[in-house]
């Protein structure tokens, strides 16, 4: 059924300069799927997750949330978003967790969150406040509610990112290895919590290094190599039975 | 002499309001400006480029007193020779003080467009880039994370450039503004006493420049307190 697909990625390529980063990638997630994309770093597995939400612009290919296609166009030679209110829009549809949490400094951990429910979805702010409250409480940190992103540990604002993600209430979640700039001890906090959205059914796209996570709590794991998708599957069979020898390195290095 | 300073003081105390307005309004618009250029200038855009950074290369490589001067006479001379002679704008362009409203605030916005371009560009890329991604449209990324963080970041600097825009307020007594200076100027004339109109107007600076900068460590205390310490 194609109103089942939450997102669907067809044959995205992608060059900086002289350097082809993708070389046509195609993705499908249905509601409720937890897509891992592991590979060794330059393999294009964070740029491919940034061009799900045009954070960078793909050079050809398609991006479609729900049933809705991002219109790109030429400008000058390039690729560039057609209809940058399109753009917007779906966007909103999308969540992002960066590496750096990328927190807003000047707001607090409570503003941060209602920021784009009460400006960008309309809700009032006794409304977004009592949505905020309650992710606070999922992501365990509401007693943090008027601290300053400065002030928190990495795990605490990793948390913090996540619960402003899911404040717009977003379709699908991605994940850009969301524990690779924490200190090992708060590595767990932040993975009980990923996989806790996992079980609730949420749609995640997942960039990470975490082997164990990814075994877990994916329906589809899809190991990249050179901007080439090398090998896919569920990952119990994947992880104990790579048929790839890349794959099979990489899990050793990894393990 | 003491009590010749204190007879001076109630008088230049009634020009401060024309000081402090000046200061205010070129302040004011030279903030709002100041972004306009500060813009311009990072905006990549050659036509916006060029024109912002010629003039803040002009303002601030010319002395205020020759470009009040320049502006003041120049335009003296040029204005009633066109049609702004006879249009409705004459009566007001016949007042001194809006020369000085113009020529202090371009160089007011000169001096914040240069802080303030630093200070945009100082604002970390991933706080833009989440903002992006959340859905949010360039101009309320401008306005909801970059501007404010960058002016808690630029407002040391903005508030010392108010308190020399304060004291820079006084080159309009050359061109006849009874403010606090040109009063004191003229009460020399008056009283034929040299040194003791100036110290009344010296002290009235010093102390308005003193609550001025006790405000603005207020200000700053206030609005950087979410950085880590």
């Amino acid at each position: 059924m194609a109103n089942d697909i939450a997102l669907a990625v067809r044959d995205i390529r992608k060059k900086f300069g002289p350097l082809e980063v993708l070389k046509g990638i195609s993705l499908e997630a249905r509601r409720g799927d937890v897509i891992s994309l592991i590979g060794q770093s330059g393999s294009g597995k964070s740029t491919l997750l940034r061009c799900i939400n045009y954070l960078e612009t793909p050079d050809s290919g398609e991006i479609i949330v729900g049933d809705e296609v991002i219109r790109a166009r030429p400008v000058r030679g390039r690729m560039s978003r057609a209809d940058r209110r399109q753009l917007e829009l779906v966007r909103r549809r999308l969540g992002m967790v960066f590496q750096n949490f990328n927190l807003w400094a000047h707001m607090t951990v409570l503003e941060n969150i209602i920021e784009g429910p009460r400006h960008l979805l309309g809700l009032t702010r006794d409304q977004a406040v009592a949505e905020a409250e309650q992710l606070l409480e999922k992501v365990g940190i509401r007693e943090k509610r008027d601290s300053y992103p400065s002030r928190l540990s990495g795990g605490q604002q990793q948390r913090v990112a996540i619960a402003r993600a899911l404040a717009m209430n977003p379709e699908v979640m991605l994940f850009d290895e969301p524990t690779s700039a924490l200190d090992p001890e708060l590595v767990q906090e932040v993975l009980q919590v990923i996989k806790g959205l996992a079980a609730e059914g949420r749609t995640m796209i997942l960039v990470t290094h975490e082997m164990a996570l990814a075994r877990d709590i994916s329906s589809e794991v899809v190991f990249l190599h050179q901007g080439l998708v090398e090998e896919r599957g569920a990952p119990a069979e994947m992880m104990s039975n790579p048929k790839s020898d890349r794959l099979r390195q990489f899990l050793r290095m990894v393990a | 002499m003491i009590s010749d300073i204190l007879q001076f003081l109630p008088p230049l105390i009634k020009a401060l309001p024309l000081t402090l307005m000046l200061t205010a309004v070129a302040g004011t618009l030279g903030l709002f400006f100041g972004i306009i250029l500060a813009l311009a200038r990072i905006s990549g855009y050659r036509i916006l480029v060029w024109p912002s950074f010629t003039l803040g290369l002009v303002m601030r490589g010319t002395p205020l007193l020759v470009q009040l001067y320049l502006v003041y006479y120049g335009l003296g001379e040029l204005l009633p020779g066109t049609w702004v002679r006879h249009s409705w704008l004459w009566p007001y362009l016949r007042n001194a003080i809006w020369y000085a409203i113009l020529v202090l605030t371009i160089s007011q916005a000169c001096y914040n467009a240069e802080v303030l371009r630093g200070a945009i560009l100082a604002v970390p890329k991933g706080q833009i880039e989440a903002a992006r991604a959340v859905g949010m449209s360039p101009g309320r990324i401008f306005r909801r994370i970059t501007l404010p963080q960058a002016f808690h970041a630029a407002l040391p600097v903005l508030a010392s450039d108010v308190i020399i825009l304060l004291k820079a307020t006084s080159l309009a007594s050359t061109v006849t503004i009874m403010e606090v200076l040109g009063t004191a100027r003229a009460l020399q004339r008056e009283t034929m006493m040299i040194l003791e109109p100036l110290i009344a107007a010296a002290i009235i600076y010093f102390v308005v420049v003193l609550i001025l900068t006790q405000l603005t460590s207020l200000l700053e205390r206030k609005a950087t307190s979410y950085r880590a310490r």
